[in-house]
């Protein structure tokens, strides 16, 4: 009798901890217990620990600085920045804060989740994800702005039959990102490493976010000029300096000096516009030649330093969790090694070997973290 | 002393109808169907109205009943799908104009802001004529009539009065430019039952496969502008993006996003009870399939493989109605009760996404209407009045449905509601009396009020934010007008009319993917009105038929769409957060305004020729709401803007020979001039070219050949100078220079008896 209600009770105990695993929502759970822990929770590391000291650094003589005051400063002009906060072009948040925000949302389902991800959350992710107008649509036609324009007078080939596959490059978004993307969740949809397949979106959306600040800069000058606001919508979905989220989260949180110059650098665009209005812009090409600029630079930094951290994560955790941070960095350190190769041939050489094929040896990690920090040293 | 004159201005039937009745006097071979022995009820002739009669479609062959509402002054038809066609009239359009068969209600609860494509879900070759009145109808129709009412006609069997009479009709139907094969088989018959009573039937069945269209692609009317050459919608099959510029594209010509099938059957059978009493049963069946939405498909800036599709777009019409003259003091009385389906099952590719959505809506509406003129009132040698009075009522009920598939793992989501909430209802009608007050030879006056209701009901859906709509409005509405026969033939008519529409489901309770944006719903809207002012003229002789009228329509609480990027979206409604345009429906806080001009002018020369011209100018404003819109030349900017869509200043020509040994030749023109007027939600809208959309004038040729009462062909050379158009908030560009051929023939087979009238 002893042992039969033994048995009913291990029954029930496997019964909710299964539970766990399959439908709940995790942010109602208060303490889970996972079926699968997915080996993130908690996860704490020195290879992963950095501060940021930026002594070494001063901005360029042409960067926009609005945070020192002094309006009209380094050959800008009196804009409407200078009071050091971004003024939207239009009248209200541009929907790129809500692919942000769907993007936190996907995060709470996938990537935060202490428990690896069930089936259910995969799809309810995807649902975040694919919605009409949603981060699907805009990852579909992403463009990576460093490389050469798709020849011809249509700004959005990358849309269009065959031209992704013709100019992966460029079209970025639907060329390199969509396959990791869609990939993920049909192997996370079919619980196939479904902690790996979390970090995999997880890398492959923050790649798309970054492109999305220059690439929104761009469309800002001849196609809608609320489309400075989408970049700002996209970098922290329109939240004060203080106060990051989406892909600022990620940067500040490392860097926070790092994430005040991806900032300001907004604020050099819309200080361009503020001061080139017209549609096209025409008369400011030197200042967006100049915020693009000082953007990218510190955007690629806090990129750069996303990687450092996950870099140094790979020697903390074992099993699935360090898959996990080796298929995160494989993901975004494919979006660095273009930049790095046009700053340190040698120095990207080494970051590229080790993020094609990333090891669990500490040596490589430092070498990595170190090429990392030479290569992107300045925001 | 009013009857005799009437006759000329005040007659039971429209001035265009008149004019052409003139012609078929002078012509052979025209199509004769008698008048049924119970006189239909007919859009008021006080007010303005037109009508288009079956043998203008005959010659017209238009392609859809909106394209055959092109050549009607004051009416704009605008497409946002091949196989979708929404008439503007008087600037106003969707849910804000009225559509009736037979004078049974089409619209329902389900209408929606902006264009729509019921209209289109009418068969033209069911249609013997379409009546159009211009200016709010609500006293008589109900609510939605505040730009104007609709009323197509549906054929009616041929009567014989002794013997048995059945003729089969063939129609055949082909067109190069969108390559639509199709046809029409139809049986008519008549003859007199065993009991003594005569029964006529008329019913057929039709289909058409429609492929993709072609047309040279209109561009932006300042190509030079960051707008590039081409608008965003639609897409070409053989674009080239890689090409550097417009002028290196190979012949843009074929539009995707066009196409779609049809399948149409109907019939009618009445019931001759006595010489005034008729009974009527009718069914009337459409069914479209695979009609992609223009704009939609691909979307402006989406990937090239997404597509909106209107899978399946079916009504279906069942009515039986009772009709009865001159008795117990009434001259005409007609009941009628009557069930419809409206059914619609959307596709939306979203290949970016590896997804494809469902939307299933159904509106199923059980209507009954009474309407009963009485006798004239004598009141003296002088003087007379007539009284109309009667009721009707609708009942909606929805069912709606959402789902989506992942095309990669086959997963299916089911969505907690479709694009409206199922299960909801909607109860609306009202009652009215209409009287006509005739004073000597010159003056008539009329007056009519209407005490209305509308409810709605539907639950919540708390899992997507959607509130329970538990709302209630008793409007009443009224309209009077005075006409003057100043010096015959030329009359001055005087109108103001009062009509409503209360906010239906759509508008409490959908969500959708618009043309502008992601749109919501807003339960707390207030129903709309439009105070209509119309002063007109009128000369009806032998040789000329014209009427101009200037009207201005002032639309209190109007419901008006708008960009609201800050709009708190309802939760779980993603599409709604991540769209680029939220837009919402919101009461305009002041008047908005319409105010134009529109006329027509018909000259019938000797010779069986005429020349008919129509002309129409709108000008609209309402208070500015919603976000501004930065950066378009185009936006009208200030506290008034224009409203969305307002056609531009638009009119037709046509010149039509006819000779007696059966031939009929003519030519048309179509001209609109640049809309630029753009409202702030028109900037948003693919459909519109970024900086308006240009004139045009296009010109078709036409030929019609009667061998004899059997055989008819019919031939339009469209587009002769193979212009590019576009009507203005069009997806699809007009068709380029092609033929459209129509083959009728019929043979009738009749008893021994003696006949009368109803010959081929």
């Amino acid at each position: 009798m002893k042992q039969e209600f033994a048995h009913w009770l291990a029954a029930v105990a496997i019964f909710f901890v299964a539970a766990c695993g399959s439908d709940d929502d995790p942010m109602t759970v208060e303490t889970p217990t996972c079926q699968y822990d997915s080996g993130l929770n908690g996860l704490e590391c020195a290879g992963a620990t950095y501060t940021e000291v930026l002594t070494a650094c001063t901005p360029e003589a042409t960067d926009y600085q609005p945070r020192n005051g002094v309006a009209g400063a380094n050959g800008w002009p009196t804009c409407i920045s200078d009071d050091n906060v971004y003024h939207l072009v239009g009248d209200s948040m541009p929907s790129a804060a809500a692919r942000s925000i769907a993007f936190e949302s996907m995060g709470q389902k996938l990537w935060k989740n202490p428990c690896a991800p069930s089936k259910e959350e995969f799809l309810s992710a995807r649902d975040d994800y694919s919605v009409a107008e949603g981060l699907a649509s805009r990852v579909a036609r992403r463009q990576d702005i460093s490389y050469p324009e798709v020849p011809g007078a249509d700004k959005f080939a990358c849309s269009s039959e065959g031209i992704p596959e013709a100019y992966p490059d460029r079209c970025a978004g639907p060329a390199k990102l969509k396959p990791i993307i869609d990939d993920a969740f049909v192997k996370g949809i079919g619980q196939q490493q479904p902690v790996v397949q979390a970090a995999r979106i997880e890398a492959a959306l923050l790649w798309f976010f970054y492109l999305s600040l220059p690439s929104e800069v761009w469309t800002c000058g001849f196609s809608n000029i609320r489309d400075c606001d989408s970049a700002v919508g996209y970098y922290t979905q329109l939240s004060a300096r203080g106060a990051p989220t989406g892909l600022a989260r990620y940067v500040a949180a490392l860097g926070p000096e790092t994430h005040n110059r991806i900032y300001d650098g907004l604020l050099a665009v819309r200080c361009w516009r503020d001061v080139d209005s017209e549609m096209p812009a025409t008369a400011g090409a030197s200042y967006y030649d100049l915020a693009q600029a000082q953007l990218d630079r510190a955007a690629l930094r806090g990129i750069a330093l996303i990687v450092r951290e996950r870099i140094g994560k790979i020697g903390c955790v074992t099993g699935e969790a360090q898959q996990a941070q080796i298929e995160f960095t494989k993901v975004l350190g494919g979006l660095l090694n273009h930049a790095a190769s046009s700053v340190d041939a040698t120095m990207a050489e080494t970051l590229k070997a080790y993020t094609d094929a990333p090891s669990t040896d500490a040596a490589a990690i430092t070498n990595a973290q170190e090429a990392l920090d030479q290569l992107f040293d300045c925001p | 002393m009013i009857s005799g004159v009437g006759a000329c201005v005040f007659g039971a039937i429209s001035f265009v109808l008149a004019a052409d009745d003139s012609a078929t006097a002078a012509g052979a071979y025209e199509t004769v169907v008698t008048a049924p022995t119970v006189s239909v009820e007919e859009l008021d002739d006080e007010r303005a109205t037109s009508t288009v009669s079956r043998k203008e479609l005959e010659r017209r062959l238009p392609r859809s009943t909106p394209d055959a509402l092109r050549y009607e002054p004051g009416v704009f038809i605008q497409q946002s799908g091949h196989g979708q066609g929404s008439a503007f009239i008087r600037g106003l359009t969707g849910q804000q104009t009225l559509i009736l068969f037979d004078g049974i209600r089409v619209n329902n609860s389900t209408f929606r802001q902006g264009p729509n494509q019921y209209l289109f879900t009418l068969d033209p070759y069911t249609v013997r004529s379409i009546e159009v009145q211009r200016g709010g109808g609500s006293t008589r129709w109900g609510s939605d009539a505040l730009g104007g009412v609709i009323d197509a006609r549906p054929i009616e069997p041929t009567w014989i009065e002794t013997g048995a009479r059945i003729e089969p009709r063939l129609f055949a139907r082909g067109t190069t430019a969108d390559s639509e094969r199709g046809g029409r088989v139809q049986a008519d018959a008549s003859g007199k039952t065993p009991w003594g009573k005569t029964v006529g039937f008329v019913g057929g069945l039709g289909g058409r496969r429609v492929g993709l269209l072609h047309g040279p692609p209109v561009l932006n009317p300042n190509p030079n502008t960051d707008a590039g050459a081409l608008p965003w919608v639609p897409a070409y099959e053989g674009y080239n993006p890689l090409l550097e510029s417009y002028s290196e594209q190979p012949k843009l010509r074929t539009q995707l996003g066009t196409g779609f099938d049809e399948l149409t059957a109907d019939g009618r059978l009445v019931l001759r009870l006595s010489a005034n009493e008729e009974l009527t049963f009718a069914g009337y069946l459409y069914r479209e399939y695979d009609a992609p939405r223009t704009d939609q498909c691909p979307p402006p800036t989406g990937r090239y493989d997404e597509c909106l599709t209107y899978e399946e777009q079916f009504r279906h019409l069942t009515y039986g109605a009772w009709e009865r003259r001159n008795f117990a003091g009434i001259a005409r009385a007609r009941l009628t009760v009557s069930w419809q389906q409206q059914h619609e099952k959307r596709r939306l590719d979203l290949t970016s996404g590896n997804l494809v959505g469902y939307g299933l809506d159904d509106v199923n509406t059980l209507g009954i209407a009474a309407h009963a003129n009485l006798q004239p009132w004598e009141l003296s040698a002088e003087a007379s009045l007539q009284l109309s009075v009667g009721a009707d009522s609708y009942l909606d009920w929805l069912g709606s449905t959402a789902t989506q598939t992942y095309t990669d793992t086959g997963d299916v989501r089911r969505a907690s509601r479709g694009q409206y909430l199922d299960g909801s209802r909607y109860l609306y009608g009202g009652a009215y009396v209409d009287l006509v007050a005739d004073l000597g030879s010159i003056w008539r006056g009329t007056f009519g009020v209407r005490p209305a209701w509308s409810l709605a009901e539907a639950s919540g859906d708390p899992e997507s934010g959607t509130q329970a709509i538990h709302r209630r409005w008793f409007p009443v509405v009224g309209h009077a007008g005075i006409a003057a026969q100043v010096n015959p033939p030329l009359a001055v008519l005087f109108n103001y009319d009062n009509s409503f529409r209360a906010p239906n489901l759509d508008d409490l309770t959908s969500r959708q993917q618009t043309g502008p944006g992601f749109q919501f719903e807003n339960p707390n809207l207030r129903p709309e009105r439009a105070h209509t002012f119309e002063l007109g003229g009128r000369w009806r002789s032998r040789w000329l038929v014209a009427d101009l009228w200037l009207f201005e329509t002032l639309l209190q609480d109007n419901i008006v769409k708008v960009v609201d990027n800050d709009a708190v979206c309802p939760v779980e409604t993603q599409q709604c957060s991540s769209a680029t345009s939220k837009i919402t429906l919101v009461n305009a806080p002041s008047t908005s305004e319409i105010r134009g001009v529109e006329g027509a002018v018909k000259l019938i020369f000797p010779g069986r020729v005429s020349l008919r011209a129509t002309l129409a100018y709108a000008r609209s404003e309402g208070p500015r709401v919603g976000d501004a819109v930065v950066g378009g030349e185009a936006a009208t900017l200030g506290s008034r803007v224009p409203l969305s869509r307002t056609p531009p200043v638009n009119g037709t020509a046509e010149l039509q020979w006819t000779h007696k040994s059966g031939i009929s030749v003519g030519s048309a023109l179509q001209w609109a001039r640049t809309q630029k007027r753009l409202a702030a939600v028109d900037n948003a809208d693919g459909r519109i070219p970024k900086y308006g959309t240009p004139g045009f004038a296009v010109v078709h040729l036409r030929g019609s050949y009667r061998l004899g009462p059997e055989l008819m062909i019919a031939v339009v050379l469209e587009n002769l100078f193979d212009s590019p158009y576009r009507f203005h908030g069009s997806s699809v560009n007009g068709a380029g220079r092609g033929l459209i051929v129509q083959l009728q023939a019929a043979h009738a087979f009749v008893s021994r008896d003696e006949t009368q009238g109803g010959e081929f």
